[in-house]
Protein backbone atom coordinates (compact mmCIF):
# COMPACT_ATOMS: atom_id res chain seq x y z
CA UNK A 1 0.00 0.00 0.00
CA UNK A 2 1.40 3.36 -0.72
CA UNK A 3 1.56 5.24 2.80
CA UNK A 4 -1.35 6.99 3.38
CA UNK A 5 -1.74 10.26 4.83
CA UNK A 6 -3.51 10.83 8.60
CA UNK A 7 -4.56 13.93 6.76
CA UNK A 8 -7.45 12.27 5.36
CA UNK A 9 -8.96 11.78 8.80
CA UNK A 10 -10.95 14.64 10.51
CA UNK A 11 -8.28 16.77 12.50
CA UNK A 12 -9.55 16.26 15.51
CA UNK A 13 -9.33 12.75 15.16
CA UNK A 14 -5.97 13.15 14.82
CA UNK A 15 -4.90 15.35 17.34
CA UNK A 16 -7.01 12.77 20.15
CA UNK A 17 -5.03 10.47 21.99
CA UNK A 18 -4.26 7.36 20.84
CA UNK A 19 -6.39 5.52 22.94
CA UNK A 20 -9.35 6.76 22.36
CA UNK A 21 -12.10 4.36 21.59
CA UNK A 22 -12.84 6.00 18.26
CA UNK A 23 -9.24 5.29 17.25
CA UNK A 24 -9.08 1.90 18.80
CA UNK A 25 -12.19 1.25 17.23
CA UNK A 26 -12.36 2.41 13.59
CA UNK A 27 -8.05 1.17 12.81
CA UNK A 28 -8.16 -2.06 14.70
CA UNK A 29 -11.90 -3.41 15.50
CA UNK A 30 -12.01 -7.12 14.07
CA UNK A 31 -8.10 -7.84 15.73
CA UNK A 32 -9.72 -9.78 17.94
CA UNK A 33 -11.89 -11.65 15.53
CA UNK A 34 -9.20 -11.76 13.17
CA UNK A 35 -7.39 -15.93 13.51
CA UNK A 36 -4.07 -13.88 14.58
CA UNK A 37 -0.84 -15.81 14.15
CA UNK A 38 2.29 -14.79 16.16
CA UNK A 39 3.93 -14.15 12.80
CA UNK A 40 1.48 -11.84 11.22
CA UNK A 41 3.83 -8.71 10.28
CA UNK A 42 3.61 -4.92 8.88
CA UNK A 43 5.15 -2.91 6.58
CA UNK A 44 5.27 1.09 6.71
CA UNK A 45 3.37 0.54 3.57
CA UNK A 46 0.20 -1.02 5.48
CA UNK A 47 0.62 -4.60 3.84
CA UNK A 48 0.53 -7.64 5.98
CA UNK A 49 2.08 -10.88 5.63
CA UNK A 50 1.59 -14.21 7.35
CA UNK A 51 4.43 -16.46 7.12
CA UNK A 52 4.12 -20.11 7.60
CA UNK A 53 5.56 -21.87 9.92
CA UNK A 54 8.48 -23.87 7.43
CA UNK A 55 9.20 -20.10 6.83
CA UNK A 56 8.51 -21.04 2.94
CA UNK A 57 5.02 -20.04 1.94
CA UNK A 58 2.66 -16.63 3.34
CA UNK A 59 -0.54 -14.92 2.85
CA UNK A 60 -0.73 -11.21 2.38
CA UNK A 61 -3.04 -8.04 2.45
CA UNK A 62 -3.32 -4.91 3.54
CA UNK A 63 -4.02 -3.55 6.74
CA UNK A 64 -7.31 -3.09 8.74
CA UNK A 65 -5.56 1.07 9.33
CA UNK A 66 -5.21 1.22 5.13
CA UNK A 67 -8.72 -0.48 4.41
CA UNK A 68 -9.96 2.41 6.73
CA UNK A 69 -8.36 4.88 5.30
CA UNK A 70 -8.57 4.26 1.15
CA UNK A 71 -12.59 4.73 1.23
CA UNK A 72 -14.75 2.58 -0.51
CA UNK A 73 -13.19 0.54 -2.67
CA UNK A 74 -14.46 -0.10 -6.38
CA UNK A 75 -11.52 -2.60 -8.09
CA UNK A 76 -8.52 -4.68 -6.91
CA UNK A 77 -6.56 -5.34 -9.68
CA UNK A 78 -4.72 -8.40 -8.71
CA UNK A 79 -1.42 -9.55 -8.59
CA UNK A 80 -0.55 -11.45 -11.89
CA UNK A 81 0.17 -15.37 -10.90
CA UNK A 82 3.63 -14.63 -13.54
CA UNK A 83 5.82 -17.33 -11.50
CA UNK A 84 8.52 -14.33 -11.15
CA UNK A 85 10.02 -13.70 -7.79
CA UNK A 86 9.12 -9.73 -6.95
CA UNK A 87 11.48 -7.61 -4.71
CA UNK A 88 10.55 -5.87 -1.52
CA UNK A 89 8.69 -2.57 -2.22
CA UNK A 90 7.68 -3.42 -5.76
CA UNK A 91 4.22 -3.13 -6.85
CA UNK A 92 1.89 -6.37 -6.81
CA UNK A 93 -1.27 -5.01 -7.89
CA UNK A 94 -3.71 -1.85 -6.81
CA UNK A 95 -6.70 -0.46 -5.37
CA UNK A 96 -8.64 2.19 -6.40
CA UNK A 97 -11.41 3.83 -4.21
CA UNK A 98 -12.36 7.22 -4.56
CA UNK A 99 -10.66 8.27 -7.76
CA UNK A 100 -7.87 7.30 -6.43
CA UNK A 101 -5.29 4.27 -7.67
CA UNK A 102 -3.28 2.96 -4.78
CA UNK A 103 -0.12 0.85 -5.47
CA UNK A 104 -0.30 -2.68 -3.32
CA UNK A 105 3.64 -3.46 -3.10
CA UNK A 106 5.37 -6.72 -1.94
CA UNK A 107 5.52 -6.58 1.89
CA UNK A 108 8.91 -9.05 1.01
CA UNK A 109 10.48 -10.58 -1.82
CA UNK A 110 8.07 -13.09 -2.85
CA UNK A 111 6.59 -14.93 -5.82
CA UNK A 112 2.54 -15.49 -6.13
CA UNK A 113 0.96 -18.84 -6.00
CA UNK A 114 -2.66 -17.74 -5.79
CA UNK A 115 -4.94 -14.34 -5.71
CA UNK A 116 -7.92 -13.75 -3.90
CA UNK A 117 -10.57 -14.21 -7.07
CA UNK A 118 -13.13 -13.03 -4.29
CA UNK A 119 -11.77 -9.51 -4.55
CA UNK A 120 -12.46 -9.27 -7.78
CA UNK A 121 -16.28 -9.80 -8.00
CA UNK A 122 -16.49 -8.62 -4.45
CA UNK A 123 -14.29 -5.56 -3.77
CA UNK A 124 -15.53 -4.10 -0.79
CA UNK A 125 -14.19 -7.10 0.87
CA UNK A 126 -11.06 -5.32 1.41
CA UNK A 127 -13.00 -2.78 3.28
CA UNK A 128 -15.09 -5.08 5.28
CA UNK A 129 -12.30 -8.15 6.46
CA UNK A 130 -9.02 -6.96 5.27
CA UNK A 131 -6.96 -8.77 7.63
CA UNK A 132 -8.87 -12.13 7.16
CA UNK A 133 -6.94 -15.19 5.62
CA UNK A 134 -10.10 -17.22 5.49
CA UNK A 135 -12.43 -17.86 2.59
CA UNK A 136 -14.63 -15.14 2.32
CA UNK A 137 -11.96 -12.65 3.92
CA UNK A 138 -9.94 -9.84 2.34
CA UNK A 139 -6.66 -11.23 1.81
CA UNK A 140 -5.27 -10.25 -1.34
CA UNK A 141 -2.62 -13.41 -2.49
CA UNK A 142 -1.15 -16.49 -1.43
CA UNK A 143 2.62 -16.33 -1.65
CA UNK A 144 5.99 -18.49 -1.87
CA UNK A 145 8.90 -17.06 0.00
CA UNK A 146 12.63 -17.65 -0.22
CA UNK A 147 15.15 -17.15 2.45
CA UNK A 148 15.83 -13.55 1.77
CA UNK A 149 12.15 -12.61 1.96
CA UNK A 150 11.88 -14.77 5.25
CA UNK A 151 14.77 -12.79 6.55
CA UNK A 152 13.07 -9.21 5.22
CA UNK A 153 9.63 -10.67 7.39
CA UNK A 154 11.96 -10.47 10.45
CA UNK A 155 12.81 -6.76 9.94
CA UNK A 156 9.35 -5.93 9.70
CA UNK A 157 6.51 -4.57 12.56
CA UNK A 158 4.40 -6.69 14.68
CA UNK A 159 0.97 -6.07 15.55
CA UNK A 160 1.84 -4.19 18.45
CA UNK A 161 4.94 -2.11 16.67
CA UNK A 162 2.70 -1.06 13.67
CA UNK A 163 -0.58 -0.46 15.99
CA UNK A 164 1.95 2.34 17.60
CA UNK A 165 3.51 3.35 14.67
CA UNK A 166 -0.17 3.84 12.06
CA UNK A 167 -1.69 5.34 16.00
CA UNK A 168 1.32 7.90 15.53
CA UNK A 169 1.56 8.63 11.79
CA UNK A 170 4.95 8.23 10.33
CA UNK B 1 25.42 1.11 -33.79
CA UNK B 2 21.50 1.68 -34.33
CA UNK B 3 20.95 2.94 -31.20
CA UNK B 4 23.72 5.93 -31.30
CA UNK B 5 22.56 6.43 -34.75
CA UNK B 6 18.78 7.23 -33.19
CA UNK B 7 20.65 9.26 -30.22
CA UNK B 8 22.92 11.65 -32.94
CA UNK B 9 19.52 12.05 -35.15
CA UNK B 10 17.82 13.17 -31.89
CA UNK B 11 20.74 15.48 -30.94
CA UNK B 12 20.44 16.80 -34.55
CA UNK B 13 16.81 17.62 -34.15
CA UNK B 14 16.96 19.58 -30.65
CA UNK B 15 20.36 21.01 -31.52
CA UNK B 16 18.84 24.37 -31.34
CA UNK B 17 17.68 23.29 -27.46
CA UNK B 18 20.46 21.13 -26.95
CA UNK B 19 20.70 23.08 -23.11
CA UNK B 20 16.62 22.70 -22.73
CA UNK B 21 16.44 19.04 -23.63
CA UNK B 22 18.75 17.50 -20.71
CA UNK B 23 16.30 19.38 -18.23
CA UNK B 24 14.71 15.46 -18.11
CA UNK B 25 18.22 13.51 -18.05
CA UNK B 26 20.34 16.35 -16.20
CA UNK B 27 20.65 16.29 -12.40
CA UNK B 28 18.11 19.38 -12.09
CA UNK B 29 14.71 17.79 -11.42
CA UNK B 30 16.36 14.70 -9.48
CA UNK B 31 18.77 16.49 -7.51
CA UNK B 32 17.40 16.39 -3.89
CA UNK B 33 17.61 20.44 -3.63
CA UNK B 34 14.70 20.78 -5.90
CA UNK B 35 12.02 21.43 -4.09
CA UNK B 36 9.72 22.90 -6.06
CA UNK B 37 9.15 22.16 -9.28
CA UNK B 38 7.07 23.91 -12.07
CA UNK B 39 7.06 21.95 -15.95
CA UNK B 40 4.59 23.29 -18.45
CA UNK B 41 4.42 20.83 -20.96
CA UNK B 42 3.63 22.51 -24.70
CA UNK B 43 2.69 19.14 -26.71
CA UNK B 44 -0.75 18.70 -27.17
CA UNK B 45 -0.62 14.46 -26.70
CA UNK B 46 -2.22 13.23 -23.66
CA UNK B 47 -0.35 10.25 -24.12
CA UNK B 48 3.58 12.39 -24.14
CA UNK B 49 2.04 14.46 -21.29
CA UNK B 50 0.77 11.79 -18.88
CA UNK B 51 4.10 10.01 -19.86
CA UNK B 52 5.94 13.02 -18.76
CA UNK B 53 4.31 13.28 -15.29
CA UNK B 54 4.47 9.72 -14.74
CA UNK B 55 8.81 10.00 -15.35
CA UNK B 56 8.87 12.97 -13.31
CA UNK B 57 6.56 11.50 -10.68
CA UNK B 58 9.67 8.50 -10.50
CA UNK B 59 12.84 10.80 -10.91
CA UNK B 60 11.69 13.71 -8.91
CA UNK B 61 13.01 13.87 -4.97
CA UNK B 62 10.68 12.16 -2.91
CA UNK B 63 10.06 15.31 -0.81
CA UNK B 64 9.85 17.24 -3.45
CA UNK B 65 6.48 18.95 -4.57
CA UNK B 66 6.09 19.50 -8.47
CA UNK B 67 3.40 21.32 -10.78
CA UNK B 68 2.67 20.44 -14.50
CA UNK B 69 0.29 22.36 -16.45
CA UNK B 70 -0.63 20.98 -20.11
CA UNK B 71 -3.27 20.97 -22.44
CA UNK B 72 -4.36 18.40 -24.67
CA UNK B 73 -5.61 18.07 -28.19
CA UNK B 74 -9.53 16.81 -28.26
CA UNK B 75 -9.07 13.64 -26.45
CA UNK B 76 -11.16 10.87 -24.09
CA UNK B 77 -9.76 10.24 -21.06
CA UNK B 78 -10.76 7.10 -19.03
CA UNK B 79 -9.77 5.78 -16.11
CA UNK B 80 -7.84 3.36 -15.18
CA UNK B 81 -10.35 0.81 -14.61
CA UNK B 82 -12.74 1.83 -16.77
CA UNK B 83 -14.53 -0.24 -19.44
CA UNK B 84 -14.06 1.92 -22.86
CA UNK B 85 -17.22 -0.22 -24.37
CA UNK B 86 -19.41 1.28 -21.15
CA UNK B 87 -17.99 4.68 -21.12
CA UNK B 88 -17.16 5.54 -24.42
CA UNK B 89 -18.92 5.35 -27.83
CA UNK B 90 -15.93 3.49 -30.18
CA UNK B 91 -18.02 4.10 -33.25
CA UNK B 92 -18.17 7.77 -32.83
CA UNK B 93 -13.90 7.67 -31.87
CA UNK B 94 -13.77 5.56 -34.95
CA UNK B 95 -14.95 7.19 -37.39
CA UNK B 96 -13.22 10.43 -36.29
CA UNK B 97 -9.26 8.76 -35.04
CA UNK B 98 -7.83 11.49 -35.90
CA UNK B 99 -9.80 13.95 -34.40
CA UNK B 100 -10.62 12.44 -30.87
CA UNK B 101 -8.02 10.05 -29.15
CA UNK B 102 -9.23 7.75 -26.71
CA UNK B 103 -6.47 7.32 -23.59
CA UNK B 104 -6.64 5.62 -20.44
CA UNK B 105 -4.47 7.07 -17.37
CA UNK B 106 -3.18 5.24 -14.86
CA UNK B 107 -5.07 7.09 -12.28
CA UNK B 108 -8.51 6.10 -10.81
CA UNK B 109 -11.53 8.13 -11.42
CA UNK B 110 -14.19 8.42 -14.19
CA UNK B 111 -14.06 9.95 -18.09
CA UNK B 112 -13.35 12.89 -18.97
CA UNK B 113 -12.92 15.09 -22.42
CA UNK B 114 -9.94 17.18 -23.15
CA UNK B 115 -9.77 19.55 -25.74
CA UNK B 116 -7.75 22.75 -26.52
CA UNK B 117 -9.46 25.07 -23.96
CA UNK B 118 -9.21 22.15 -20.95
CA UNK B 119 -6.29 22.84 -18.95
CA UNK B 120 -4.78 19.88 -17.26
CA UNK B 121 -3.55 20.44 -13.63
CA UNK B 122 -1.07 18.09 -11.73
CA UNK B 123 0.84 17.94 -8.27
CA UNK B 124 3.04 15.73 -7.71
CA UNK B 125 3.77 15.63 -3.78
CA UNK B 126 4.90 13.04 -0.98
CA UNK B 127 2.01 11.00 0.13
CA UNK B 128 2.16 11.87 3.77
CA UNK B 129 0.26 15.09 2.64
CA UNK B 130 -2.17 13.57 0.17
CA UNK B 131 -5.75 15.48 0.72
CA UNK B 132 -8.04 15.11 -1.92
CA UNK B 133 -9.11 18.45 -1.97
CA UNK B 134 -6.26 20.36 -1.09
CA UNK B 135 -5.03 21.07 -4.54
CA UNK B 136 -8.35 21.80 -5.95
CA UNK B 137 -8.62 24.16 -3.42
CA UNK B 138 -5.73 25.56 -4.56
CA UNK B 139 -6.94 25.80 -8.19
CA UNK B 140 -10.31 27.33 -6.64
CA UNK B 141 -8.27 30.05 -5.66
CA UNK B 142 -6.61 30.38 -8.77
CA UNK B 143 -10.79 31.05 -9.92
CA UNK B 144 -11.24 33.24 -7.53
CA UNK B 145 -8.62 35.38 -8.30
CA UNK B 146 -9.80 35.63 -11.76
CA UNK B 147 -13.28 36.60 -10.15
CA UNK B 148 -14.63 33.39 -10.36
CA UNK B 149 -16.12 33.65 -7.09
CA UNK B 150 -18.43 30.97 -7.08
CA UNK B 151 -16.37 28.34 -7.83
CA UNK B 152 -15.99 25.77 -4.75
CA UNK B 153 -14.79 21.99 -4.38
CA UNK B 154 -17.84 19.79 -3.86
CA UNK B 155 -18.40 16.53 -1.95
CA UNK B 156 -16.97 14.44 -5.03
CA UNK B 157 -13.57 16.42 -5.10
CA UNK B 158 -14.65 18.19 -8.07
CA UNK B 159 -14.93 21.89 -8.97
CA UNK B 160 -18.40 23.35 -9.70
CA UNK B 161 -19.66 26.90 -10.19
CA UNK B 162 -23.17 28.60 -9.54
CA UNK B 163 -25.49 27.71 -12.61
CA UNK B 164 -27.64 30.92 -14.17
CA UNK B 165 -30.69 31.64 -12.19
CA UNK B 166 -32.99 30.09 -15.23
CA UNK B 167 -30.28 27.05 -15.44
CA UNK B 168 -32.27 23.86 -14.25
CA UNK B 169 -29.25 22.58 -12.79
CA UNK B 170 -27.89 24.54 -9.34
CA UNK B 171 -24.32 24.36 -10.00
CA UNK B 172 -21.71 22.81 -13.14
CA UNK B 173 -18.76 21.06 -12.75
CA UNK B 174 -16.05 22.55 -14.50
CA UNK B 175 -12.98 20.42 -13.28
CA UNK B 176 -12.70 16.49 -12.05
CA UNK B 177 -9.76 15.23 -10.35
CA UNK B 178 -7.74 11.70 -10.33
CA UNK B 179 -5.65 10.23 -8.05
CA UNK B 180 -2.28 7.50 -7.65
CA UNK B 181 -0.77 6.65 -4.79
CA UNK B 182 2.66 5.11 -5.13
CA UNK B 183 4.99 4.46 -2.14
CA UNK B 184 6.87 7.23 -2.34
CA UNK B 185 4.68 9.71 -4.48
CA UNK B 186 1.18 10.73 -4.90
CA UNK B 187 -0.30 12.64 -7.93
CA UNK B 188 -3.18 14.54 -7.87
CA UNK B 189 -4.07 15.84 -11.54
CA UNK B 190 -7.45 17.49 -12.39
CA UNK B 191 -9.15 19.05 -15.51
CA UNK B 192 -10.04 22.78 -15.91
CA UNK B 193 -12.79 23.52 -18.57
CA UNK B 194 -11.44 26.84 -19.09
CA UNK B 195 -13.22 27.70 -22.67
CA UNK B 196 -13.73 24.68 -24.59
CA UNK B 197 -15.13 25.48 -27.67
CA UNK B 198 -16.35 21.61 -27.69
CA UNK B 199 -18.51 21.28 -24.72
CA UNK B 200 -21.98 20.45 -27.05
CA UNK B 201 -19.45 17.63 -28.91
CA UNK B 202 -18.91 15.94 -25.36
CA UNK B 203 -22.10 13.79 -24.62
CA UNK B 204 -22.13 11.37 -27.56
CA UNK B 205 -18.65 10.27 -27.09
CA UNK B 206 -19.17 9.91 -23.20
CA UNK B 207 -21.87 7.73 -23.97
CA UNK B 208 -22.16 3.91 -25.13
CA UNK B 209 -24.76 2.50 -26.97
CA UNK B 210 -23.97 -0.85 -25.53
CA UNK B 211 -24.56 0.44 -22.03
CA UNK B 212 -27.78 -1.62 -21.32
CA UNK B 213 -26.27 -4.72 -22.13
CA UNK B 214 -22.96 -4.67 -20.47
CA UNK B 215 -22.45 -5.13 -16.74
CA UNK B 216 -19.05 -4.73 -15.93
CA UNK B 217 -16.29 -4.37 -12.92
CA UNK B 218 -13.85 -1.38 -12.41
CA UNK B 219 -15.17 2.44 -11.78
CA UNK B 220 -18.00 3.47 -13.31
CA UNK B 221 -18.30 7.30 -14.21
CA UNK B 222 -20.73 9.62 -12.66
CA UNK B 223 -22.62 11.84 -15.14
CA UNK B 224 -22.22 15.77 -14.22
CA UNK B 225 -23.75 18.69 -16.59
CA UNK B 226 -20.46 20.68 -17.23
CA UNK B 227 -19.65 24.09 -18.49
CA UNK B 228 -16.88 26.58 -18.91
CA UNK B 229 -15.50 28.77 -16.83
CA UNK B 230 -15.22 31.42 -19.40
CA UNK B 231 -11.40 32.58 -18.59
CA UNK B 232 -8.57 32.90 -20.89
CA UNK B 233 -5.82 30.05 -21.24
CA UNK B 234 -3.24 32.62 -20.09
CA UNK B 235 -4.29 34.03 -17.45
CA UNK B 236 -5.66 30.91 -16.14
CA UNK B 237 -2.25 29.41 -15.96
CA UNK B 238 -0.27 32.15 -14.42
CA UNK B 239 -3.02 32.27 -12.01
CA UNK B 240 -2.53 28.75 -10.70
CA UNK B 241 1.43 28.38 -11.02
CA UNK B 242 1.03 31.73 -8.95
CA UNK B 243 -1.27 30.27 -6.17
CA UNK B 244 1.12 26.82 -6.28
CA UNK B 245 3.94 29.41 -5.57
CA UNK B 246 2.14 30.78 -2.80
CA UNK B 247 1.83 27.09 -0.89
CA UNK B 248 5.16 26.35 -1.54
CA UNK B 249 7.32 28.69 -2.89
CA UNK B 250 9.13 30.19 -5.56
CA UNK B 251 10.52 26.65 -8.28
CA UNK B 252 13.50 25.80 -7.97
CA UNK B 253 13.16 24.50 -11.98
CA UNK B 254 10.76 25.91 -14.03
CA UNK B 255 11.11 24.63 -17.23
CA UNK B 256 9.10 24.77 -20.36
CA UNK B 257 9.01 21.87 -22.81
CA UNK B 258 8.23 22.92 -26.14
CA UNK B 259 9.57 20.20 -28.06
CA UNK B 260 8.85 17.01 -26.96
CA UNK B 261 11.81 17.26 -25.27
CA UNK B 262 11.18 14.34 -22.76
CA UNK B 263 10.80 11.60 -26.24
CA UNK B 264 14.38 11.73 -26.20
CA UNK B 265 14.02 9.87 -22.77
CA UNK B 266 13.74 6.55 -22.65
CA UNK B 267 11.40 5.65 -19.88
CA UNK B 268 9.24 8.74 -21.00
CA UNK B 269 8.97 6.87 -24.51
CA UNK B 270 8.39 3.45 -22.91
CA UNK B 271 5.74 4.80 -21.06
CA UNK B 272 4.13 6.72 -24.49
CA UNK B 273 4.37 3.27 -25.96
CA UNK B 274 2.49 2.03 -23.24
CA UNK B 275 -0.22 4.40 -23.09
CA UNK B 276 -0.66 4.16 -27.37
CA UNK B 277 -1.19 0.54 -27.35
CA UNK B 278 -4.42 -1.21 -27.63
CA UNK B 279 -3.33 -3.58 -24.98
CA UNK B 280 -3.03 -1.12 -22.45
CA UNK B 281 -6.11 1.45 -23.42
CA UNK B 282 -8.94 -1.60 -24.41
CA UNK B 283 -6.46 -5.04 -22.49
CA UNK B 284 -6.44 -3.50 -19.48
CA UNK B 285 -10.32 -3.52 -18.96
CA UNK B 286 -11.67 -5.23 -16.19
CA UNK B 287 -13.63 -8.27 -16.39
CA UNK B 288 -17.38 -7.50 -18.05
CA UNK B 289 -20.05 -9.69 -19.69
CA UNK B 290 -22.57 -8.63 -22.49
CA UNK B 291 -25.83 -10.22 -22.99
CA UNK B 292 -29.00 -9.32 -25.79
CA UNK B 293 -31.08 -10.32 -23.09
CA UNK B 294 -31.76 -10.12 -19.23
CA UNK B 295 -30.28 -12.88 -17.31
CA UNK B 296 -29.80 -13.67 -13.25
CA UNK B 297 -26.75 -11.88 -12.74
CA UNK B 298 -27.72 -8.51 -14.60
CA UNK B 299 -31.54 -8.97 -14.94
CA UNK B 300 -32.51 -5.25 -16.82
CA UNK B 301 -34.82 -5.18 -19.42
CA UNK B 302 -32.82 -4.99 -22.85
CA UNK B 303 -34.93 -3.70 -25.88
CA UNK B 304 -33.26 -2.76 -29.06
CA UNK B 305 -32.26 -5.87 -29.93
CA UNK B 306 -32.92 -6.78 -33.60
CA UNK B 307 -32.80 -10.62 -34.68
CA UNK B 308 -33.61 -13.06 -32.78
CA UNK B 309 -30.82 -14.38 -31.31
CA UNK B 310 -29.65 -14.34 -27.94
CA UNK B 311 -25.66 -13.70 -27.66
CA UNK B 312 -23.93 -13.45 -24.01
CA UNK B 313 -20.59 -13.21 -24.09
CA UNK B 314 -17.71 -12.95 -20.51
CA UNK B 315 -14.64 -10.70 -21.96
CA UNK B 316 -11.35 -10.36 -19.28
CA UNK B 317 -8.67 -7.76 -20.04
CA UNK B 318 -10.68 -7.17 -23.64
CA UNK B 319 -10.38 -11.15 -24.73
CA UNK B 320 -13.58 -13.12 -24.80
CA UNK B 321 -13.58 -15.88 -22.40
CA UNK B 322 -16.59 -17.49 -22.69
CA UNK B 323 -19.38 -17.09 -25.43
CA UNK B 324 -22.83 -18.38 -25.99
CA UNK B 325 -25.13 -18.07 -29.03
CA UNK B 326 -28.90 -19.12 -27.65
CA UNK B 327 -27.74 -20.47 -24.70
CA UNK B 328 -24.98 -22.73 -26.16
CA UNK B 329 -21.67 -22.09 -25.58
CA UNK B 330 -19.22 -21.34 -28.89
CA UNK B 331 -15.90 -22.24 -28.14
CA UNK B 332 -14.55 -20.88 -31.40
CA UNK B 333 -15.28 -17.38 -30.36
CA UNK B 334 -12.82 -17.51 -26.94
CA UNK B 335 -9.57 -15.74 -27.74
CA UNK B 336 -11.32 -13.19 -29.88
CA UNK B 337 -9.86 -10.04 -28.82
CA UNK B 338 -12.65 -7.25 -28.77
CA UNK B 339 -10.36 -4.34 -29.76
CA UNK B 340 -8.61 -6.00 -32.81
CA UNK B 341 -10.34 -5.89 -36.04
CA UNK B 342 -10.70 -9.82 -36.61
CA UNK B 343 -10.22 -11.44 -39.71
CA UNK B 344 -13.69 -12.33 -40.35
CA UNK B 345 -16.77 -10.30 -39.29
CA UNK B 346 -18.90 -10.65 -36.26
CA UNK B 347 -21.93 -11.99 -39.50
CA UNK B 348 -19.13 -14.40 -40.72
CA UNK B 349 -18.46 -16.05 -37.44
CA UNK B 350 -22.34 -16.00 -36.27
CA UNK B 351 -22.72 -17.39 -39.81
CA UNK B 352 -19.94 -20.69 -39.26
CA UNK B 353 -21.48 -21.00 -35.81
CA UNK B 354 -24.38 -22.08 -37.60
CA UNK B 355 -26.94 -19.13 -37.95
CA UNK B 356 -28.53 -18.48 -41.40
CA UNK B 357 -26.86 -15.65 -43.57
CA UNK B 358 -29.86 -13.08 -42.80
CA UNK B 359 -30.02 -13.47 -39.31
CA UNK B 360 -26.27 -13.83 -39.13
CA UNK B 361 -25.85 -10.38 -41.09
CA UNK B 362 -28.73 -8.32 -38.98
CA UNK B 363 -26.88 -9.73 -35.75
CA UNK B 364 -23.61 -9.27 -36.62
CA UNK B 365 -24.04 -5.65 -37.90
CA UNK B 366 -26.23 -4.68 -34.84
CA UNK B 367 -22.66 -6.12 -32.51
CA UNK B 368 -20.20 -4.34 -34.79
CA UNK B 369 -22.48 -1.12 -34.16
CA UNK B 370 -22.49 -1.88 -29.93
CA UNK B 371 -18.86 -3.27 -29.42
CA UNK B 372 -16.98 -0.66 -32.19
CA UNK B 373 -15.41 -2.39 -35.06
CA UNK B 374 -11.90 -2.54 -34.12
CA UNK B 375 -8.91 -1.23 -32.68
CA UNK B 376 -7.67 2.53 -33.54
CA UNK B 377 -5.27 3.94 -35.55
CA UNK B 378 -1.99 4.30 -33.86
CA UNK B 379 -1.23 7.84 -34.06
CA UNK B 380 2.61 8.55 -35.55
CA UNK B 381 4.82 9.61 -32.48
CA UNK B 382 4.37 13.24 -30.91
CA UNK B 383 5.57 16.34 -33.61
CA UNK B 384 6.50 19.45 -31.90
CA UNK B 385 4.99 21.66 -34.91
CA UNK B 386 1.89 20.34 -33.74
CA UNK B 387 2.90 22.40 -30.47
CA UNK B 388 -0.28 25.17 -30.48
Amino acid sequence: MASISRSLRPVAMRLAPRATPTTARTAFRTFSTTRMTALRKYTKDHEWIDLSADQKTGVVGISEYAAEQLGDVVYVELPEESGSWIEQGDGIGAVESVKSASDINAPVRLKIVSVNKLLEEKPSTINKVPEDDSHGGGWVAKVEVDEAGAQQVEALMDAEAYKTFAAGDE
Amino acid sequence: MFAFSTRASRTLRYAGLSIKRTIFTSATPSSPSSKVQIYTLLSPSATYNLSVENHLMKTTPPDSTILILFINRPSIVIGRNQNPWLETNLNELHHAPSNVQLVRRRSGGGAVFHDLGNVNWSVIHPPKHFDRNKHAEMVVRALHALGKTSARVNERHDIVIDAPHHSQNKTFKISGSAYKLTRLRAIHHGTCLVNSPHLARIGPFLRSPAEKYIQALGSASVRSPITNVDVSIEPFLAAVKDEFTKMYGLPDVAFTDRAEEGMAVAEVQKSWEELESPEWTFGQTPKFTFSTHPTENDPRPRDGVPGNTKIWFMANKGVIEQFEMDDVEQAAFKGIRLYEPSRSSWAERLHQAGLDALEAHVTGDWLKSMLGGGVFERLSPPKSEHSP
